[in-house]
């Protein structure tokens, strides 16, 4: 009997946010005529498109038991590559803001990962520095993007969806594949697991974790860059508060915070769409928007905390 | 048939000790080994001069005749020897294929990939070699711990080992799981692998060994086919000359009932335990690692979870049951390893000796220390133990082991404590402060203090404790006073065999 | 003969000896740091920047450390116990609002303050207790409150920020007293409150945490948990009292930012100021790994802070650029910290 409460808990603990998410689905159905309509579904995959791509990039990060708070201003920097940029071909605008977010995940990684140095506060600082850089070459203000840009980010797949969302996909499928199909992706679930047996048992601790900050970069230029090209502008918006959101996401989608279990997909991709869909759901329903950041904040808190129990009772076995 | 493995003259110095002192062991291919002696003894040093950790100061290590020269860890591992050691190295989260493999990925046919299914084939085809029924797709973190070492084993069996050294293996398994794991070290010398088992189980190494090897104090003091010695035999190999005792002490009677346990239990660990400790007696808590002498302090105190029992204690003559808090508060603990759980080992000395007494030194409405009192303690402190430091302002962590713990002693002498818990009062200590220290108990005892000694070196339990308890499994498994103290009779009792010479 | 040879070989003396001796007391007093850096770049200051000597600029400095200072004596408690607190900059804002929509309903100042020191004190304590007894981990459990008390805030409010408020509040709060002249200023120049306020708390706290039973015990907790809690000391509670500090800091500092700004926003406290308070609590000489830490280090690490923002702003210097350098200084002690540390 215990046993099976056991069980049953463990389920909950481990698929508790996909209940939870077909939950909320099936409400909003239902209070809401509109909220279940194609319009509004491809609003929905619009405004996951940014905080997923980020997020995916934060997952490997986290799997490796570090995290990089510094993802939204890695995305506004990017976008702030893509205005630089702007006279020049969309091509040479997405290269180079995808070497820029490159270039600041592997400068991340070398702090944290042979520095050794803390990597929730160097990012935190970090978060503030690159934002401040990006504000220098944006004055503060909005920018336009090139027009070549603007076109690709109005680009539209199956009808109504815009092709930003599937790139968006794209990345959550190929982290995922490098996660659970590669060399590199054991390393990390291993450094996560238990860096000093890794270290011991021949894992490249060193170099796995500088990859996955070097990935996370990237993800976060993606996502950059993506709304620079969907808006055909930079707002200085661009990545604020992402990083929390991003950290609630992926944790909702059943990574740990301690490092060592998690997925992009469909982990994170269902902790972005939980968040994404309250949000949404409120707004069908006409709930002022200002309760929706408490009610994240409380979701946030819940998942951390749902985590630290599941964590508790790992760390207690073994 | 020449040895599989052969060890010669094989000497190691450390500073101030020679580890190892020419000795000799071989092994064959499909022969079992057992390697035995008390901690200390050079087993250790031996298996890592196997190992590559440690290069050997004299000797050499053949292969099939061969000469091989260790220079790391890896060195070993390529020429085909693996440990499987007591602590496992494993991830939780991975499936048991992933943790076989995790150093060694197959690679697949995209780049970067893994070959799952091949790792999955592999893992399955080593565990089926040693009759395992465990899934290479299960998650390591669902395993108990006797199959997660069946996971080390097939590991290493996967990797081409023909060597394999087990460490140690039983200490955390049960009944069940021995038994399997037994079959598992038949089945490896019946394919002709050459195994060497380490243990302090004699029962356990006449069952599965063939032949056997006693170090003692560095030096090869016994070997040859199990089937031709006897348990009692093993025994005083292992001991020594049954040293005369040295001048025949008197063991104190101990007076009133100072502290008594009953049915102390702890899932897995520990199963009913009980005991009372009298005012001023020595009374040693004597079992090997993994019997449950340091988790049963620890859950009496309240520093790991207790599922059951009472604790009762005599305060001011009046027995009650207490909490742990209240114990805990009216104890002195030396703990096992005074730099985790001992010492403040980044602040100054009379830091450390007051920490255990801080009220005392607070003044007035606002509760501010005395520090000139505190300062004083700690000289006073530092003069009684004969702590060898410039000034009470020096950091804990640049002393010497020996003096590290003094300062430990000293921060709990501070307190004036009725109940002194000691677990391995004297590891790491050098032989003068070891003395000392030992000089210091029996003077506490003598005063009235309680004492409660655990320590793995039997000369030391000889020497200290008035009255000893034999833990076993989670339970008090025997009792010895005063002239039965012997060290045969202790290590006889450890390794679960009669105590024939007492 | 040949013992005296030994011996002068023995007490040989390095060349670098000096630099050795000078760097192992400068590691012994870790708050002589941010004092002779104060100190440095004031006579720097004074000397380049125009103004910056001005008695008036003088006095606003010294009114600033009110905004950031209670915060920092918070944080410093947390670290020194081995915690962190990323949630106070956002939960003065959740007091602040409430205290404040409060005050203009009833027109009087006391029930408005006692509300913003109870939901200080709330924050502080769902912090202390998540991290103190539920065992969690502390960058993550204030993580999460500080998003929690940035949403409450704007739900609260609705995102309007909050005015109107009882002058008699106003008054005492962001009051200067004391008026004098000096140099070039030529209307007399008061003494701000909240300066005055905040080094008030400094001296009794710094005394309560480098002088009294209490701050040894949160000391010790920080330096070995498992030590402290062998050696009789309630490590839970020492950590739970540390975050409930905070949370009072925090409210303190709510009722100080809202009268000084006439009103109560969603962000009273911007999230660049974060870095300010953890960068002056490391440059004082606390650590990540707790027991190290100083009131009076973090005190003069946000003087530091300080003087180098006011000093930006007179040069004009963009605060963007600001940022960078606000954000490259933390990083820069983060790395010292890892250096300290080995």
């Amino acid at each position: 009997m215990r046993e099976r409460l056991v069980q049953a808990r463990n389920l909950g603990l481990a698929y508790g946010f996909y209940f939870l998410l077909l939950a909320i689905v099936i409400v909003f159905t239902a209070i809401s005529n509109s909220f279940l309509t194609v319009s509004n579904w491809t609003q929905i995959a619009i405004a996951s498109t940014f905080l997923l791509s980020a997020a995916a990039g934060l997952t490997l990060v986290l799997i490796n038991g570090e995290i990089d708070l510094s993802i939204g201003s890695i995305a506004y920097v990017a976008a702030t590559v893509v205005f630089l940029t702007s006279d020049m071909p969309a091509t040479v605008s997405i290269v180079a803001a995808l070497l820029t977010g490159l270039a600041i995940g592997l400068f991340n990684g070398w702090l944290v990962a042979y520095l050794g140095m803390n990597s929730l506060l160097t990012t935190l600082g970090l978060m503030i520095a690159y934002r401040g850089v990006a504000l220098v070459f944006t004055e503060g203000t909005v920018k336009q993007t090139g027009e070549g840009l603007a076109l690709l980010g109005s680009v539209k797949l199956l009808g109504t969806i815009p092709a930003i969302f599937f790139v968006a996909l794209a990345i959550v499928l190929i982290f995922q594949w490098i996660l659970r199909g590669t060399r590199l992706g054991t390393y990390w679930l291993a450094i996560g697991n238990n860096e000093e047996s890794a270290r011991k048992i021949g894992v490249p601790v060193r170099r796995a974790k500088l990859a996955a900050y070097a990935l996370c970069g990237i993800s976060a230029a993606v996502s950059g860059t993506l709304l620079a090209a969907y808006l055909g502008e930079i707002t200085t918006f661009t990545g604020r508060g992402m990083e929390f959101q991003a950290v609630a996401a992926v944790v909702i989608g059943g990574a740990s915070l301690f490092g060592g279990r998690g997925n992009v997909f469909p982990g994170t991709l269902a902790g972005v769409l939980l968040l994404i869909v309250i949000n949404n759901g409120l707004g069908t329903r006409g709930v002022s928007p200002f309760v929706y950041p408490f009610v994240a904040g409380s979701l946030i808190f819940l998942a951390i905390y749902l985590d630290a129990i599941k964590n508790r009772d790992v760390r207690s076995v073994s | 048939m020449t040895a599989k493995l052969h060890m010669q003259g094989v000497t190691k110095v450390f500073p101030g000790v020679k580890a190892l002192d020419d000795v000799s062991i071989s092994v064959k291919s499909g022969e079992v080994l057992g390697l035995v002696g008390v901690n200390g003894a050079g087993k250790s040093t031996l298996m890592n001069v196997l190992g590559g950790i440690y290069r050997p100061d004299g000797g050499h290590i053949e292969i099939d005749g061969r000469r091989v020269d260790f220079a790391r860890p890896i060195d070993a591992d390529a020429a085909g020897i693996a440990f499987i050691h007591q602590e496992l190295l494993y991830f939780p989260s991975l499936t048991v294929a992933e943790n076989m493999f995790i150093s060694h990925l197959p690679t697949g046919k995209l780049p970067f990939s893994v070959d799952k299914r091949a790792a999955r084939a592999r893992a399955q085809a080593s565990l089926d070699q040693l009759g395992s029924g465990i899934r290479p797709t299960a998650r390591m973190e669902s395993l108990s711990v006797g199959e997660m070492q069946v996971v080390e084993i097939a590991r290493a069996v996967a990797m081409g080992a023909d060597i394999v050294i087990f460490d140690e293996p039983s200490s955390s398994l049960s009944i069940k799981e021995k038994e399997a794991l037994f079959n598992i070290v038949r089945k490896l010398k019946a394919e002709g692998k050459a195994v060497i088992y380490i243990s302090h189980f004699l029962d356990e190494i006449q069952e599965l060994c063939d032949r056997y090897v006693v170090l003692r104090n560095g030096q090869l003091v016994g070997s040859g086919d199990i089937a031709e010695v006897t348990h009692d035999q093993i025994v005083e190999m292992i001991v020594g000359q049954v040293v005369t005792e040295r001048a025949a002490r008197t063991r104190r009677k101990g007076g009133a009932p100072m502290l008594s346990l009953e049915g102390i239990r702890r899932e897995g660990i520990l199963d009913g335990a009980s005991l009372e400790l009298r005012e001023g007696e020595v009374l040693g808590l004597w079992g090997l690692m993994g019997s449950g002498r340091t988790e049963l302090i620890r859950s009496v105190l309240g520093l790991d979870p207790m599922d059951g029992g009472r604790i009762t204690l005599a305060i001011d003559g009046d027995s009650r049951e207490v909490s742990h808090d209240e114990l805990l508060e009216r104890t002195a603990y030396v703990t096992e390893s005074r730099r985790t759980d001992g010492l403040f080992l980044d602040e100054a000395i009379w830091k450390n000796i007051s920490s255990t007494t801080l009220a005392d030194y607070a003044r007035g409405r606002m509760r501010v220390l005395d520090k000139a009192a505190e300062a004083g303690t700690a000289r006073s402190m530092i003069d009684r133990l004969k702590i060898m430091t410039p000034d009470h302002h020096t950091q804990a962590a640049i002393l010497s082991g020996g003096n590290q713990q003094k300062v430990v002693f000293a921060k709990w002498l501070n307190r004036k404590p009725d109940i002194l818990i000691l677990d391995e009062p004297t590891r790491g200590v050098d032989v003068s402060s070891k003395g000392e220290i030992g000089e210091l108990v029996g003077a506490l005892a003598e005063a009235g203090t309680s004492v409660l000694l655990v320590t793995s070196e039997i000369e030391e339990m000889v020497a200290l404790a008035d009255r000893v308890l034999v833990l076993r499994d989670g339970m008090i498994a025997a009792e010895m006073l005063g002239e039965d103290i012997t060290e045969t009779a202790l290590m006889a009792a450890a390794l679960r065999t009669e105590a024939a010479h007492a | 003969m040949v013992g005296e040879m030994v011996d002068t070989s023995q007490t040989y003396v390095p060349r670098d000896s000096g630099v050795l001796k000078l760097w192992h007391w400068l590691r012994s007093h870790p708050a002589l740091l941010p004092v002779v850096l104060s100190v440095v770049m004031a006579l720097v200051f004074a000397l380049t920047v125009p103004n910056f000597a001005d008695l008036r600029n003088i006095m606003n400095i010294f009114g600033q450390l009110g905004f950031l200072g209670f915060l920092c004596i918070g944080m410093t408690y947390v670290m020194v116990a081995g915690g962190i607190d990323l949630s106070s900059y956002t939960v003065v804002s959740a007091a602040a609002v409430v205290g404040a929509t409060v005050m203009v309903a009833t027109d009087s100042t006391v029930p408005g303050c006692l509300l913003m020191l109870v939901i200080g004190l709330a924050f502080g304590t769902i912090n202390g207790i998540a991290i103190a007894y539920l065992r969690m981990v502390p960058f993550i459990v204030t993580l999460s409150t500080m998003v929690l008390a940035e949403g409450f805030a704007i739900w609260f409010t609705q995102a309007q920020s909050v005015y109107g408020l009882p002058y008699a509040f106003i008054d005492i709060f962001s009051a200067r007293i004391l008026p004098m002249t000096w140099g070039i200023s030529a209307r007399p120049v008061g003494i701000p409150v909240a300066g005055i306020a905040v080094l008030v708390a400094a001296l009794i706290l710094g005394f309560v945490l480098s002088r009294t039973l209490y701050g040894r015990r949160v000391y010790l907790t920080g330096a070995n948990e498992e030590t402290a809690r062998i050696s009789g000391i309630r490590v839970r509670r020492i950590k739970f009292s540390t975050y409930v500090l905070a949370g009072l800091m925090a409210a303190i500092t709510a009722m100080i930012l809202t009268a000084d700004l006439g009103t109560a926003t969603t962000a009273m406290v911007r999230d660049v100021r974060l870095m300010d308070i953890i960068a002056a609590t490391v440059i004082g000489g606390a650590s990540l790994k707790g027991g190290k830490g100083s009131i009076l280090g973090s005190m003069f690490g946000l003087l530091f802070l300080t003087m180098l923002s006011n000093a930006f702003n007179l040069l004009g210097v963009s605060p963007f650029i600001a940022m960078v350098i606000k954000g490259t200084v933390l990083v820069a002690v983060i790395g010292l910290d890892v250096l300290r540390a080995k």
